[in-house]
């Protein structure tokens, strides 16, 4: 009889679930509702953080070169194309920063692609000499492509191309004959 | 190949640290191990470099084995005499609270994220691939950094201009050039392994001080800072940099609270490898020096001095020496002459402020700092609590407010410069911000109460004193 009248007590590990399950609660309300919600720079943390989760879960294939146009536009898309079309000894005169960014008209370009480094990150190997350093370039008188942006550079080729595309790499007629150019980038031209 | 190199990266920055100290936590450790492991990669690539040798898969994992076997070797000597059979009688399983584990389980949530955005997309931002992830992909292409090609003036004619990327600290680029040799496509996995190590080290060395539970939370706090864990997933320096120059500082101020001369190794340590990654990083090597020249002349131990001198000068004296050797140079952006300047000096006063009291760049780290004063004011003035750090704070946000009034803005505007070079610039604050939160004397206070009432078992004193007797 006197065993039955033992007081009932809560065992230790119990009590310390319960605890702890309340302040667990208590701290994930804290984050999710607080944190993640009311400041507005951790909620973009978390909104941007799970959006690009989601967009990468769903686009698992992507090439590298699929997502540098995404991020770079026709930029990457531009130089992409001249480092296809150009073998890899061409020594290319590329346009400067008015060239890319006409004050007067409307450019498809963006980010910072006259800037040397930035272009050369896509054409290395090729030599590329911008179009202000043309006076002081050690490689000025071994040029052996244009690069062409919003129709600018044609008067700067020594022949008259059948076609004027906006935005186009040509080589240049006297590094075929002075043997600048190796007789592969014919073919590559034919692209 | 890349995951070899990256193991092998690993083991060498893991046998640095064990030979260096055995006083440290497993957790700081670990996280130290890729942070140390890159730097002495890097610096082992510029002295390969210097001496001609070409960088090379076989030259640099070469030059990291050997150091690995060297550093391994110095490490089990000075074990062999303390060499003990693991007891598994003492073993024990961490005992936690809730709160420790929803805010672990959101940092590994979070991190796991960024991790995964970070390696899905190549390197697109503007400074690296106008700097130093272009300069790493050129450097892997001609194995060398000395003679590069866009190190040629008449290649380059703009190469000597103010600002140049020619004199940017080397660490960044060498660490690309590192993977992009061992065959990676992107140069991508060097910032997310760097920001995963990070978060670790930081949590281990903010557990030794602050316990389990403020440890977590001032981890999570620091790596959802809203602009930085933007950044983290760029190719960028700055956060990088951020690694070294706030663990070198969070080090630094362990050293002032334990005494332990470990704790300044591994601080001169990171702080080299902060000036290593970026020069503006010499704030942090002033602000640490002045407490350890005054600590060093308090006890009379200039030994300590000395130490952490030759360990937080030595790689921005060998980049120096790099290159005046490889003629490297580019025209000075520094004023050396005083002067006064008024609106530059306002400028810089209010577009900082402006910065520190950005919620949406910095979250509330700056809020948490001010509040962190306000509260622990009484024992601050009283008994000097964590006096060191803040001092170092302090002295590191002004001296880098110098630095932008000393600099001739010729290659930019100095508004731009504020906006977006010293926002950045900030990211180094946030650990230590948050270090700081979690460290003085109220907040301990009162999570003493916490983890004791939620865990009953190991509080942030028992973790210290645990840690000290290993």
């Amino acid at each position: 009889m006197k065993e039955s009248k033992k007081r009932f007590r809560i065992p230790a590990v119990v009590f310390w679930i319960m605890k702890n399950t309340v302040a667990g609660a208590a701290a994930f309300l804290l984050i999710f509702f607080v944190v993640f919600k009311v400041q507005p720079g951790y909620k973009w943390v978390y909104n941007t953080m799970n959006n690009n989760y989601r967009a990468i879960k769903r686009n698992p294939n992507v090439t590298d070169q699929e997502k540098m146009r995404a991020k770079l536009g026709i930029s990457y898309s531009y130089l992409e194309y001249i480092a296809e079309v150009t073998p890899k000894d061409a020594v290319i005169l590329y346009p400067d920063k008015t060239a890319l960014f006409p004050k007067d008209k409307k450019t498809e370009f963006r980010h910072d692609m006259y800037n040397k480094l930035w272009a050369l990150r896509f054409l290395y190997p090729r030599k590329v000499v911008m179009t202000n350093e043309f006076n002081q370039s050690s490689y000025a008188d071994k040029i052996t492509h244009i690069a062409i942006v919003n129709g600018v550079g044609y008067e700067l080729l020594d022949y008259n191309p059948p076609q004027r595309p906006t935005h186009a790499v040509f080589p240049l007629m006297r590094s075929y004959m002075n043997g600048l150019i190796s007789t592969s980038v014919k073919d590559s031209q034919n692209k | 190949m890349l995951t070899t190199g990256l193991i092998i990266t690993f083991l060498l920055g893991l046998s640095v640290i064990c030979s260096m100290t055995q006083k440290i936590s497993i957790i700081e450790k670990a996280g130290l191990s890729f942070i140390i492991g890159i730097f002495v990669t890097t610096v082992g690539m510029l002295v390969l470099d210097l001496f001609g040798v070409a960088l090379t898969a076989v030259s640099i994992i070469s030059f990291q084995l050997v150091m690995t076997i060297l550093f391994s070797l110095s490490f089990f000597c000075k074990i062999r005499k303390n060499l003990k059979r693991p007891d598994l009688k003492n073993f024990a399983l961490p005992r936690l609270n809730f709160i420790w584990l929803v805010f672990v389980v959101f940092i590994i949530y979070i991190e796991y994220m960024n991790f995964t955005k970070c390696m899905y997309f190549p390197t697109f931002d503007r400074d690296s691939l106008a700097g130093f992830d272009t300069m790493g992909f050129i450097t892997a292409k001609e194995h060398t950094y000395k003679n590069l090609s866009i190190f040629d003036g008449s290649y380059v004619p703009a190469l000597n201009g103010p600002g140049s990327y020619i004199t940017y600290a080397p660490m960044v680029q060498l660490s690309y050039a590192y993977v992009y040799i061992l065959g990676a496509q992107t140069s991508k996995i060097i910032p997310a392994l760097i920001f995963m190590f990070f978060i670790i080290s930081f949590y281990g060395v903010t557990r030794r001080i602050a316990g389990d539970t403020l440890a977590a939370i001032a981890t999570f706090f620091f790596t959802i800072t809203p602009e930085m864990i933007a950044f983290s997933s760029m190719s960028a320096t700055n956060v990088i940099h951020a690694a070294y120059a706030s663990l070198g500082i969070i080090y630094v101020a362990v050293w002032i609270k334990k005494k332990d001369l470990n704790n300044l190794i591994i601080g001169g340590l990171l702080l080299g490898a902060n000036m290593w990654a970026r020069t503006d990083g010499i704030v942090f090597v002033g602000a640490a020096m002045v407490i350890v020249i005054i600590s060093s002349l308090k006890t009379g131990k200039i030994k300590n001095l000395i130490i952490f001198s030759a360990l937080a000068i030595a790689p921005a004296l060998f980049w120096v020496i790099f290159q005046k050797s490889a003629g490297i140079h580019a025209e000075s952006i520094a004023i050396t002459s005083l002067f006064y300047d008024k609106t530059k000096m306002l400028k810089i006063g209010i577009y900082i402020l402006d910065l520190l009291l950005n919620t949406s760049f910095f979250g509330w780290t700056f809020l948490a700092f001010a509040l962190t004063i306000v509260t622990n004011i009484w024992f601050i003035i009283r008994k000097g609590d964590n006096l060191a750090l803040l001092s170092m704070i302090i002295m590191a946000l002004t001296a880098y407010m110098i630095l932008l009034y000393q600099i001739d803005y010729k290659w930019d505007k100095i508004e731009n410069v504020l906006m977006y070079s010293a926002k950045r610039f900030m990211f180094c604050f946030s650990p230590i911000v948050w270090y700081y939160f979690s460290t003085n004397k109220v907040t301990l206070l009162a999570f003493e109460k916490v983890d004791k009432y939620l865990s009953y078992k190991k509080t942030a004193t028992e973790i210290t004193n645990e840690t000290e007797t290993a």
